[in-house]
């Protein structure tokens, strides 16, 4: 029989959990010539901002050991240029499509909540409080337990869709910042966002990176993500998204295993397309071989 | 959009030049839609070390034998391992990828210059323009003599390049770019100029064909992560396309790697 992957994150139904991670998958299109989106649990698009944003000078990424630093400094098309023309394409997708976004004051996450709720094909929202790149916004509101607070209470009363907050690892205490978003009435975590990071090239004896430090993902920060979603999970009452170098199936159910109900593949789909898809199709057949009829079953199930 | 990611095997695998070699793949799914100018993503290996695929011009385009050739320099990890392949292994390899070169850019004399690594893939942009008639001149540069690649390949379709280098051990003694303009400042003027090499190269060869009003287009290299447009890690600075800012960042991966010389923000230093 085949496994029940289906999965429920607060009143938000998924056939599988495996979504895609902001920033990685860009408006989901690109990934067309590679399989059928309308497969995944969800599409998380690249984090959007009232108006387009050219993002931080290059150069922008550097490779580092089973990872990479990132400053890209949220390069977006804007909101109107996403609804007008990449969502109604989308929609055909059949995925549910979960948009992240991001703004430099708690006035603009207000107003992009406020524009993007009631928009047909739009399951869910993710706020990025964790951006490490930008000097303004981004981590600046996830690095502060009232600040966070603050801010995503006035985005829960701006919009009736699930409001998903993603946090940052750069903090002392995750459980501190899990408590306080849920409070403040997230429904939905999703962790964690890139770790900071910095390299240099020694002869030139500059930074790798224009921005001087980045973001830093792929299997590198896995067991830090691991730990603090296992953290989190047993902080708060409301559902976790686990994120960080997962790029197989046996990645993706330690996360699960640690209390996510659901992942994001991130670093793995630059380097092989399908990786999202084939994590699903992994997912199954681990379960299958196991004798596993739900995967639910599976959430939080770690033994110890 | 018009790329597959899949395996592709290894005919060869050959030292061309010191540190240099030349890896032909099977993999039909890349020549059969091809284009000049245009680059695969490669992983060199199934493991994390190193953990991003690594992008390659393509040099040779064999629809007939199902596959392509690219030459590549070692200098790091990535491209020690891939030289260290064998012949039959099966490699990852996703393409083919960005814009190409326009091949009606403009008359039938085309200038082609150039340098370093940038040699092999204006190899098929030679082919190219040579079956669409036309009388391409090539200027191919390098360091030493042993930098020159190519050179037999081009001979081979009936082009003998003019040759620089910066030690003078092959050819005129110094950079590609005099020998360009020397041609030039001669009343020999191209219909159109294509380039691909180092940055430095790159700037001067459009700055010299835009003050003549030359069309040209260059090929650009960046460090990027995914080759298909979404990791935004490999933009250049270009000019706004709509006005409404200093200036964009375009995706050398989809926007390019070929840009018109114009469209390109060169940074100070």
């Amino acid at each position: 029989m085949r496994p029940d992957l289906s999965v429920n994150l607060a009143g938000l139904e998924l056939k599988n959990p495996v979504m895609t991670a902001s920033g990685t998958f860009g408006y989901g299109l690109e990934f067309d010539p590679f399989f059928d989106i309308g497969q995944l649990g969800a599409i998380v698009v690249k984090g959007l901002s009232l108006k387009p944003k050219a993002g931080n000078p290059p150069p922008r990424i550097v490779e580092t050991p089973a990872g990479m630093l990132n400053a890209i400094g949220l390069q977006n098309v804007g909101v109107d240029v996403f609804l007008n023309e990449k969502m109604p394409e989308l929609r055909e997708k059949k995925a549910p499509v979960i948009v992240n976004f991001f703004g430099n004051t708690e006035e603009e996450y207000v107003a992009l909540a406020e524009k993007l709720d009631g928009v047909d094909g739009i399951a869910a929202l993710e706020a990025n409080i964790s951006c490490p790149n930008v000097k303004a916004g981004g981590i600046a509101f996830g690095t502060d337990a009232s600040v966070a607070s603050t801010l995503i209470g006035k985005i829960r009363k701006s919009t009736s869709l699930p409001l998903i907050v993603k946090l940052s690892p750069n903090v002392t205490d995750i459980k501190v910042m899990a408590r306080a978003v849920e409070e403040a009435g997230a429904d939905i975590l999703s962790m964690i966002n890139t770790l900071t990071g910095m390299s240099i090239d020694v002869r030139t004896r500059r930074s790798n990176l224009a921005n001087m430090t980045g973001g830093l993902s792929g299997p590198a920060i896995r067991p830090v993500a691991v730990r603090m979603v296992w953290e989190a999970a047993k902080s708060v009452n409301i559902p976790i998204i686990g994120i960080g170098g997962i790029v197989s199936a046996e990645d993706a159910l330690e996360f699960i295993l640690a209390g996510a109900s659901a992942v994001q593949i991130g670093t793995a789909s630059f380097i092989s397309p399908t990786a999202a898809i084939d994590i699903v199709k992994g997912l199954e057949r681990f379960l299958a071989d196991e004798g596993i009829s739900r995967l639910s079953d599976m959430i939080g199930a770690l033994e110890g | 959009m018009d790329y597959t990611q899949g395996r592709g095997r290894i005919l060869a695998n050959v030292e061309v030049a010191p540190d240099h070699y030349r890896m032909e793949i099977e993999a039909p799914f890349v020549p059969e839609r091809a284009l000049p100018g245009q680059f695969v993503m490669v992983k060199v290996t199934d493991g994390l070390a190193p953990v991003l695929r690594r992008p390659f011009g393509i040099y040779t385009i064999n629809e007939a034998r199902g596959s392509f050739e690219m030459i590549y320099r070692v200098v790091g990890e990535g491209t020690r391992l891939l030289s260290e392949m064998a012949d039959g292994v099966d490699i990852d390899v996703l393409g083919p990828l960005g814009n190409g070169f326009n091949l009606d850019l403009a008359g039938d004399q085309p200038l082609i210059v150039a340098g370093g690594v940038g040699v092999p893939p204006l190899f098929s942009l030679a082919q190219g323009l040579i079956g669409k008639g036309k009388k391409p001149v090539v200027i191919i540069g390098g360091r030493t003599a042993d930098d020159l690649l190519s050179l037999d390949a081009f001979r081979a379709i009936g082009i003998e390049p003019l040759l620089a280098t910066e030690d003078g051990s092959s050819g005129y003694k110094g950079y590609v770019t005099a020998i360009m303009e020397e041609r030039l400042d001669d009343g020999k003027i191209p219909s159109a100029v294509y380039s691909c090499g180092p940055k430095l190269m790159l700037r001067r060869v459009g700055e010299i064909a835009m003050s003549r009003g030359i069309p040209c287009e260059l090929s650009l290299e960046a460090i990027m992560a995914c080759g298909f447009g979404v990791c935004l890690g490999c933009v250049v600075k270009t000019c706004s396309s709509d006005g409404s800012s200093e200036h964009d960042f375009s995706r050398v991966c989809c926007e390019g790697p070929v840009f018109d010389a114009k469209e390109i923000i060169w940074d100070e230093a």
